[in-house]
């Protein structure tokens, strides 16, 4: 079944992404092609998914304790800082 | 030979002669940036200065997605707008380290998420060989910059022919090595299980010096590969009987004409004159390949672009009320449509459990049964041969990614090399070698390279190409 626009929009709220209708209705036309290839290409493989290629492994180090990065050169690419914090917008209510 | 279109071993060998200094080979490029403007740099480095080692004097470019310390990385994305690393990429420290100079940034698609220069959103890129046409991407500054002679070499991610797909259209060498065998540390990439380090350069050989001094392991990067690499210019001219694959068929249906015909004459010189063994296999899977990397990669995205929010670093809209607003508005603003359509796409596979098992479930047994198809390939030939990409730079009617996005689902070494030119474009031919080869990768490539004399044969364009 076809991605709706309405789909696109309640998508963007998911992953905190403004979109307006006419981008939302661009959006669905872009991708209905893509799964509709996936459909006629993916449907019935059976083999075990293959998430990654790497053979990943722990790697194990010494607990030491280190130089960390200094405070000021974490916050000096905020839009917006106070106090040694990242500022943002009000979270909590009155 | 000006200096600047010299290859990097021409460079080095000439300052060892005590043709020109470091200094001068630095002067030359820059010079070149500022008389010829290609729209390859979107910021250069003020600080670049040649050092002493393997590389000394070495003018290389990275593209903007390899964090550089005190020098702006943006990924060519409004959202990391003025973002400046508190930190250096591993491989831009061992560049300097051993002694090249990084001259500055390249263009590149959004989050390089397209193979289409067109897409970028930090200004049009021109190729070198035809302004007007198109240099490929994600990494068109990159090679725009190569194919210039803005500088002799230059480092980029390529998650499914970003680098080989510029190499191509732009007459230049690009390779991506074994998935993990140089550190991505620093490098910011979207879609991590297919991100491989890519090099751009004029010859082969410029590209074994390069690997010998980016590759190994890093503790700072859990995926790069353990174990140091042989003496790879030693090895390059050692010749050796090879078997390699080609695939008539696969090609005819996806090239174009011009393409195919370049690359079965080059194919059939092979034979002739290096005693390669030919050996015809079948590639049925060339489309499934480019769905499976295509939904893997916007899946990956989705997940690793949830981090641009605008509270760290980067763009942040303005005059937010609320944390949603903040966030909605910042992406709303700070994301190009590319990314966000890639973004949408990884969210709905990914968001709904009929749909991740319809499409990313999926996607993930394809990338297995690639995986397999490669292993089974490798017991009958030692490297494939393939067009690099389908077109000549500008066409656009085919996945220009068909033959190069296979390789990066299973993390194997690639190359591309450019290989004759049609209607005064370069075409490109393409090695791939099982994982861990990049030595017999490299010997076939240098013994190709010199076969086809592509810098004798080329008629115009494409300074110093």
């Amino acid at each position: 079944m076809p991605v709706t626009k309405e789909e696109i929009k309640r998508l963007g709220e998911i992953i905190y992404l403004d979109l307006t209708d006419e981008e939302s209705a661009r959006f669905a036309d872009l991708l209905n092609p893509v799964l509709k290839k996936a459909d006629e290409l993916l449907e019935g493989l059976e083999e075990e998914p293959l998430r990654h290629i790497s053979q990943l492994r722990n790697r194990m180090r010494e607990d030491e304790v280190g130089i960390p990065m200094p405070k000021e050169k974490v916050l000096a690419n905020a839009a917006e800082t106070q106090d040694g914090c990242f500022r943002v917008p009000r979270i909590l209510e009155d | 030979m000006t200096i600047a279109g010299m290859s990097v071993v021409e460079i080095l060998e000439g300052q060892q002669r005590g043709e020109f200094t470091p200094e001068e080979v630095l002067r030359a490029h820059l010079d070149r940036i500022e008389g010829e403007d290609v729209g390859a740099f979107l910021r250069l480095c003020p600080a670049a200065s040649p050092g002493p080692g393997p590389l000394q004097g070495v003018p290389v470019a990275l593209g903007d997605e390899v964090c550089t310390e005190g020098v702006e990385t943006t990924a060519g994305s409004r959202i990391l707008a003025g973002f400046v690393p508190p930190y250096q990429a591993t491989l831009a420290a061992n560049l300097q380290g051993a002694g090249a100079a990084v001259v500055g940034k390249t263009n590149l698609t959004e989050f390089g998420m397209s193979f289409d220069m067109e897409d970028a959103l930090c200004g049009r890129t021109q190729n070198p060989w035809r302004p007007g046409t198109t240099p490929g991407g994600a990494a068109g500054g990159a090679a725009a910059a190569v194919a210039a002679g803005q500088a002799a070499a230059a480092v980029a991610a390529d998650t499914g022919g970003d680098v080989r797909i510029p190499a191509s259209y732009c007459g230049l060498v690009g390779f991506t090595p074994t998935y993990g065998r140089i550190s991505r540390y620093g490098v910011i990439q979207h879609a991590p299980s297919l991100t491989q380090v890519g090099l751009l350069a004029r010859k082969v050989r410029d590209i074994a010096l390069l690997l010998q001094v980016l590759a190994g392991e890093d503790p700072q990067d859990h995926t790069s590969l353990p174990g140091t690499l042989p003496d790879l210019l030693a090895e390059v001219g050692e010749p050796q009987p090879l078997r390699i694959g080609i695939a008539p068929g696969a090609y005819k249906s996806w090239a174009e004409g011009e393409v195919y015909e370049t690359l079965e004459r080059l194919w059939q010189e092979t034979a002739a004159q290096l005693g390669w063994q030919l050996v015809e296999v079948d590639l049925p899977w060339l489309d499934l390949a480019q769905i499976a990397r295509r939904l893997i990669a916007a899946a990956e995205s989705s997940s690793t672009l949830g981090r641009y929010d605008g509270v760290r670093y980067g763009y942040r809209a303005k005059d937010a009320q609320d944390m949603r607003e903040l966030f909605s508005r910042t992406r709303a603003e700070g994301f190009g449509q590319v990314v966000k359509g890639e973004i949408l796409l990884g969210t709905y596979i990914l968001g709904d459990k009929d749909h991740y098992e319809a499409y990313y479930l999926q996607a993930l047994r394809a990338r297995k049964l690639v995986y397999k198809s490669w292993q089974g390939l490798w017991q009958e030939v030692d490297l494939l041969l393939t067009p690099t990409t389908p077109e000549l730079a500008g066409r656009g009617k085919t996945p220009p990614e068909i033959f190069t996005g296979p390789s990066n689902l299973a993390g194997l070494p690639a190359i591309s090399l450019p290989c004759g030119l049609v209607d005064g474009l370069p075409v490109g031919v393409q090695l791939i070698a099982p994982a861990g080869e990049e030595g017999r990768l490299l010997r076939a490539a240098d013994a190709l390279e010199k076969m086809i004399d592509f810098a004798s044969s080329r008629n115009g364009g494409g300074q110093g190409a």
